[in-house]
């Protein structure tokens, strides 16, 4: 079967990147402000709630992060958090105590996200202004979340404000508009709407800078996202909401070499919640549909053959969740929780032309959750799920498999011993049945997701932390360790690849194995006046083992088993500095060569070692950010002027195989390079 | 001007960043080298091996193994065949194996474990040929054919989809799995190439590296028989038209082959150039293989038995060879090691026994020069000493 990868595409998407984001700067700069207002920056908002397994902050804590975008998102925030790592530099990709990507869950509202990332990996689908907050969940987790094995991270959207108001923003790659207010009495609103200018930008930069995108044609990018939100009070305990999301990336253009490169993915996402909250008891029933689908098309040159691929894969899942949570005597110590989760899903990965392999899978977990707490003194919650997992249909009756049955199980206990210091621990055992089959780490949304069944056993992980957590004044620290086991860990072979036709027949190309990753996780934060700084640190070791291909079963590095990873931030005021350094993570190293005969020819055969086996460079990375607050008249404008990587140090994106040299190359994203934003609201 | 100035200051600052943030890079993970050791027994009286260390990335020559001790013991007898010696970048060894046999190899190499490996060495595959001719009795032709060695068969039943002198062979044994190929003179060169397409009507050919192409004979014409009335057919092996042509081998898996008795194949293909033939008159001398001395720009047949471990290498190494000129980019990303059967490195021990054949491609009618007596040789099909 042809195969087509997309390593030029890449590297000529990722030089319009540059030029385009040059060419945004440049027009950025005549813009005109005036500064009526004194710097006010919200730090009392920016501060995280300290937890070895959960971690939240709200907007202005996501925004604070300096970003290639000109403000944060939820992911850019949680990969400065310790037990993180990052995938490419400047990506959406992360990777949470040794799991892979696809082990976490990214959830808006509580309805899983799985295409989350927007513009090439570069920030999220989900537009901040319709952000309350986020959390990071890495252990000790609620029994309503399931179908993960690594982490969870939890966008929840705010309620519409109780006056009409309106925003437009513009950054590097998106420009946006935002309204919210009530309509009447008991209806409000929010309504959000981002685009992306790459196309005319394109068309602006191609004619100044011929030279820089290499001949590149016909480029034409499809970027944008939208979402509505409309809340019903019923009364005053009662609500009814209905949100959409929608997001669309979808990338074109013709290289000199006659190549014809197509990728792109997409999300609709439709949720309506019925909250109700009553005097000992809080309802939530949330139905929801959700569709996923991505496309790749190549039509590119390889040794003077053709290759061709058009892969497209579709994911539409319709959820049920309904919970429940009672608080129980007098003094409100004890509460319980239960509820369940239903969700029917359509997969149909790796369709190639016509040919569809569709396999319907249901998933019900009904789960039953305890908390206990003793206020100053003790937290202790314990939470258990039971999971019912069918593969209905299959286009080969080898897999088809009727039903598995998996229990799923969560304890965590937060002792305050003595006045500033608590002792916390946690112990989850988390079962995944949906399997993304990792590519490039840059944080595309572009990795196949397949479903359990016979020859793919749903993934295990049992993993238990333990450590301190401290307040002292403005001081916040904690530190502690932990250990994962990880069961049925799948191995994509191609993972080098972007634009793989294996992927049609991935079954052929994954290999199963376990992992085990243990480590530990420290931060610090400072929180006064101006001032808020952010230390965190992470020393671990992550393996793979017992994939039969692989050094006979012995464990090998995973492929981000970063052992060192700090992360530093410090702000005051409108400044912000932040400090990225880890080590490199592992790629497959090239083979090494020995002469073979053939019957009466020879040739030079390869010998692999292993996989994983190479270790790249240390990341470095310096940032700094300006955040700017003023009002001119009703307007209230926010401007973020930021560099990225400062010291221009050469932090690889991605590697990739350039077919006319035939040689490995290494590209990097953010050389020095300025970002901008500029909000508008009133 | 201030603009266009600043635009041109970015532009340039851009091209300075695009052209910064690419670099190549040479993977190399600078691992322990494995010793690579290549060992082929054939029935030759010398024996050769090679031992190398496997070259990393960054290296531009492989290192050879200059320090080692290679014994070559036969377990069928249990004994010691002899110790290799080091000749230049080849280690030799005076022993002729002994078909049916089983080797055992065992190398130390100073700062690696031992490394051994076993095999049987293979018996040479019998494998004879014949020859379509006129044959004169009395001063008349008659068509016929010559069975090397053997009698000359009068009234072959394929004469006539047969150009004259044209070959087909037969197999008595095959213990073990055959590989056949041809081999071209390439002038340009001075050397002999495998030629990359070969074909034939043998029923039970492994058809792994069929092409999807088929065969298509070659110069049709008719050429006026000298011999008899009329013209013949000149079709260079027309009974293969359609078969599925191959890339240049062709792989007969070992079979107990007294279910096939008496079924003659032909072989053909993109064989290039003149090709060792015998005339006519060498028919007589039972000689199978090459009409001797083979000329330098004489292209051959080559039949060559494997042992079984032999076998599986090339099965595996065949598409493996493929992926250094595929025009697949998938095949960049894979990463399977080549089949060995050397514990404690990488290679293969084998054994091999080649033997090799005359092919015709040329029309022509030959003629013994000898007024044989009616039936002088003539055995019926089901009476050939096969």
């Amino acid at each position: 079967m042809a195969f087509v990868r997309g390593n030029m595409m890449t590297r000529r998407i990722l030089l319009t990147i540059l030029a385009l984001w040059t060419f945004l700067e440049a027009t950025a700069q005549p813009v005109a402000w005036r500064d009526t207002l004194q710097a006010a920056v919200k730090t009392d908002t920016r501060g995280l709630m300290v937890s070895l397994g959960h971690l939240q902050t709200g907007l202005e804590g996501i925004r604070s992060v300096v970003s290639p975008m000109g403000e944060g998102d939820p992911i850019r925030w949680a990969q400065s958090l310790p037990g993180v790592t990052t995938g490419a530099d400047g990506t959406t990709a992360m990777y949470v105590r040794g799991g892979g990507s696809g082990n976490n869950l990214f959830s808006l509202d509580g309805v899983p996200i799985y295409g989350y990332s927007h513009i090439l990996g570069l920030t999220t689908i989900v537009p901040s202004q319709v952000m309350e907050g986020a959390e990071l969940c890495k252990g000790g987790f609620d029994g309503g979340e399931s179908n993960f094995t690594a982490a969870h991270l939890r966008v929840v959207t705010k309620n519409p404000a109780e006056k009409q108001q309106f925003s437009f923003a513009l950054n590097n790659f998106l420009a946006s508009a935002d309204a919210e207010g009530p309509l009447g009495k008991k209806w409000s609103y929010i309504v959000s709407a981002r685009i992306s200018p790459l196309t005319w930008e394109y068309r602006a930069v191609k004619g100044m800078l011929p030279s820089l995108l290499g001949g590149m044609d016909s480029f034409n990018a499809t970027v944008g996202d939208a979402y509505a939100k409309v809340l019903y009070r019923v009364n005053d305990k009662s609500s009814l909401a209905a949100s959409f999301l929608g997001s669309q990336d979808h990338y074109g253009f013709n290289t000199p070499d006659a190549s014809h490169e197509v990728m792109g993915w997409h999300n609709m996402v439709g949720l309506l919640n019925y909250t109700r909250n009553g005097n000992n008891t809080i309802t939530k029933v949330t139905a929801s549909v959700n569709n996923f689908g991505s496309i790749q098309e190549q039509e590119k040159y390889f040794r003077e053959a053709l290759n061709h691929l058009s892969l497209r894969s579709d994911l539409t899942e319709i959820g049920l969740q309904a919970e429940m949570r009672h608080r129980i005597g007098k003094m409100d110590r004890l509460s319980l929780s239960e509820g369940i989760n239903v969700r029917h899903a359509r997969f149909s990965p790796g369709q190639i032309g016509e040919h569809s392999k569709v396999t319907w899978t249901q998933l019900i977990n009904v789960w039953l959750q305890a908390e206990y707490q003793i206020p100053d003194k003790l937290v202790a919650k314990a939470s258990a799920r039971y999971n019912y997992y069918s593969n209905l249909s299959s286009s080969n009756p080898y897999h088809r498999r009727k039903e598995l049955k998996d229990p799923e199980l969560s304890v965590s206990a937060k002792w305050n011993f003595v006045h500033h210091l608590a002792l916390e621990v946690t112990y989850d055992r988390l079962v995944q049945y949906y399997h993304t089959l990792e590519g490039l780490p840059v944080g595309w949304s572009l990795d196949m997701i397949v479903p359990s069944r016979n020859d793919v056993q749903p993934e295990y992980s049992r993993q238990g932390s333990a450590g301190l957590t401290g307040r002292f004044g403005a001081h916040n620290i904690s530190l502690g360790g932990f250990y994962k086991r990880m069961e049925n860990l799948i191995y994509y072979k191609y993972s080098q690849a972007l634009f793989n036709g294996a992927l049609s027949s991935w079954e052929d190309q994954v290999e199963l194995g376990n992992g085990r990753s243990y480590g530990l996780e420290a931060m610090y934060t400072f929180l006064y006046d101006d001032w808020y700084g952010r230390l965190s640190y992470t020393l671990s070791k992550t393996t793979r083992e017992d994939f039969p291909s692989f050094y006979d079963g012995q464990p090998f590095h995973a492929r981000f088993d970063r052992r060192h990873v700090l992360n530093a931030m410090v702000q005051w005021k409108g400044f912000t500095a932040t400090v990225i350094l880890q080590s490199g993570h592992w790629e497959n190293g090239q083979s090494e060569t020995y002469a073979m005969p053939f019957l009466e020819d020879t040739w030079m055969a390869d010998y692999y070692s292993g996989v994983n086996n190479y270790h790249m460079p240390t990341i470095f990375r310096l940032d700094l950010g300006w955040q700017k607050c003023f009002q001119a008249g009703k307007l209230n404008h926010t401007v973020n002027l930021g560099v990225c990587n400062v010291t221009n140090h050469f932090n690889p994106f991605m590697l990739y195989y350039d077919t006319r040299t035939e040689s490995w190359k290494e590209i990097a994203l953010l050389p020095i390079l300025p970002n901008f934003s500029w909000r508008i609201e009133f | 001007m201030k603009r266009i100035g600043f635009f041109y200051i970015i532009g340039i600052l851009s091209c300075i960043c695009a052209v910064s943030c690419v670099k190549d890079i040479i993977m190399d993970a600078q691992e322990k080298p494995q010793v690579a050791v290549v060992c082929i027994m054939t029935d030759n009286p010398v024996q050769e091996m090679s031992l190398f260390l496997t070259k990393g990335a960054t290296l531009k020559e492989p290192v050879p193994v200059t320090e080692a001790e290679a014994v070559l013991t036969d377990l069928s007898w249990g004994e010691e065949t002899g110790h290799f010696e080091r000749r230049g970048e080849v280690w030799t060894l005076a022993y002729t194996p002994i078909p049916g046999h089983r080797y055992k190899l065992e190398v130390s190499v100073p700062g690696y474990d031992k490394i051994t490996a076993e095999q049987e060495m293979p018996e040479p595959v019998q494998m004879v040929a014949r020859a379509n001719y006129y044959y004169r009795i009395e001063g008349l032709h008659y068509p016929g054919s010559l069975i090397e060695p053997g009698p000359f068969v009068p009234n072959a039943e394929d004469f006539d989809s047969l150009p004259l002198g044209a070959k087909s062979y037969y197999i008595r044994t095959l213990p073990a799995s055959l590989w056949l190929f041809a081999r071209n003179y390439d002038p340009t060169s001075g050397r002999h190439v495998t030629a990359e397409r070969i074909c034939c009507n043998y029923p039970y050919t492994d058809p792994f590296n069929v092409t999807g192409e088929q065969y298509v004979p070659p110069h049709r014409t008719d050429i006026p028989n000298p011999y008899m009335e009329g013209s013949h057919v000149a079709e260079l092996y027309p009974a293969l038209a359609g078969s599925a042509l191959h890339d240049k081998y062709l792989r007969f898996p070992a079979r107990d082959l007294s279910d096939v008795k008496g079924i003659w194949f032909k072989v053909s293909g993109s064989m290039d150039g003149k090709y060792n033939c015998k005339d006519f008159y060498q028919y007589y001398y039972h000689d199978a293989g090459l009409a001797s001395p083979l000329q330098p720009d004489e292209g051959y047949l080559v039949a060559t038995t494997v042992s079984k471990d032999l076998d599986t290498y090339l099965l595996d190494a065949y598409p493996k060879m493929g992926i250094k000129t595929s025009t697949d980019l998938s095949t960049i990303y894979l990463r399977d090691n080549l089949f060995t059967n050397i514990a404690g490195g990488v290679g293969i021990f084998g054994g091999m026994c080649s033997r090799y054949y005359q092919w015709s491609g040329e029309y022509e009618y030959v003629d013994d020069g000898i007024d044989h007596k009616e039936f002088e040789y003539y055995y019926p099909d089901e009476q050939w000493p096969l």
